[in-house]
């Protein structure tokens, strides 16, 4: 179930380290939800809910390392901080070459997690707005017509209107009318930001 | 292809020189030397590279320093830090900063060939 506040999942099969790093959790205000192994996870995790992931990289069955590539595959984009009484280098190198958000070695010091857990739901929090933001403009992008697109495309590589009119065979005075349509359905203020919406979500839809 | 016309796998010394080399003739990587990180940056600013091997400490800038300058100057540039046994939270750290990856220079053979192989596949 999905909700505003983000969720800091604990997945350990160990049940100690689970019950201690939840109660860790809620001792600083913040919320969690332990879970004993990577399947219980995937089974329970919303990807719509913002949160991180504390991540035991030793399991019975799915292990951490398994669970990641499966999130990977699933677009997933939760931070993943790693946790391992075990870790070796190459381990913790193959966790963060696939987008790991950090790897902790056990023993580790709570405010040592804490701080890492803070840092990733503040990283989750901005994705996600970016996102949405992202989201919002395709929608604006949406609205436009076939014209109102051609003439945006044009406008933003920075062409005058006369320039634009003379490039799709209309008036000067039909650029301008089509133009003032685009800036009002993007919401853009300025050319400036229009130009800045259309770079963002071309950035947006390169995104691997 | 000739091998001239490859893109080369670019080693920073002081790495324990003698043995980096032996592994990537051993993969038929055509490479270069060069002497530190400010060196290492002019090159890849220069021209197209494989990758760059580095140890961990250099003498003229830090890792993290080297990893964002070759990454301004040739960006989506691999790095391979070479370190004589990291701990986890420093190659994490070099991580972090932006390497490809971080191999222990005591398992140097597995490592580079694990590391580097895929990417003169690619290359």
């Amino acid at each position: 179930m999905k909700t505003e506040t983000p969720i800091v999942y604990i997945v350990d099969d160990d049940e100690a380290v689970r019950s201690s790093l939840r109660m860790l959790m809620r001792s600083v205000g913040l919320q969690a939800q332990a879970l004993g192994s990577a399947r219980e996870f995937l089974d329970a995790y919303d990807r719509r809910q913002s949160g991180c992931l504390v991540l035991d990289v030793r399991m019975p069955q799915m292990s951490g390392l398994e669970l990641q590539q499966q999130l990977n595959q699933r677009g997933a984009t939760i931070p993943v901080i790693f946790i391992s009484g075990h870790g070796d280098v190459p381990m913790a190198v193959e966790a963060m070459q696939h987008g790991a958000f950090d790897f902790l070695q056990k023993p580790f010091r709570d405010q040592e997690l804490l701080d890492r857990v803070q840092r990733a739901l503040a990283l989750d929090a901005q994705s996600r707005a970016t996102s949405a933001a992202d989201a919002q403009i395709l929608e604006r992008l949406k609205s436009l017509t076939p014209r109102e697109l051609q003439v945006m495309r044009l406008v933003t590589l920075g062409k005058a209107n006369k320039v634009v009119g003379a490039d799709l065979g209309v008036s000067q005075r039909t650029v301008e009318i089509h133009r003032a349509h685009v800036m009002e359905k993007m919401q853009a203020r300025s050319l400036a930001e229009l130009v800045r919406m259309v770079l963002d979500t071309e950035e947006a839809t390169h995104k691997p | 292809m000739p091998p001239t016309s490859r893109k080369k796998v670019l080693y920073v010394q002081p790495l324990a020189g003698g043995e980096v080399e032996r592994l990537l003739h051993a993969m038929q990587a055509p490479f270069n030397q060069c002497a530190g990180g400010r060196e290492a940056v002019t090159i890849a600013a220069s021209r197209p590279l494989t990758c760059v091997l580095t140890p961990l400490q250099l003498a003229d800038m830090s890792t993290t320093t080297l990893i964002e300058a070759l990454h301004n100057a040739a960006p989506g540039l691999k790095v391979i830090v070479i370190a004589d046994n990291p701990a986890v939270s420093e190659a994490v750290a070099v991580m972090q900063a932006g390497a490809h990856a971080v191999v222990d220079s005591h398992r140097l053979s597995t490592g580079l060939y694990h590391q580097v192989a895929p990417l003169l596949r690619g290359a």
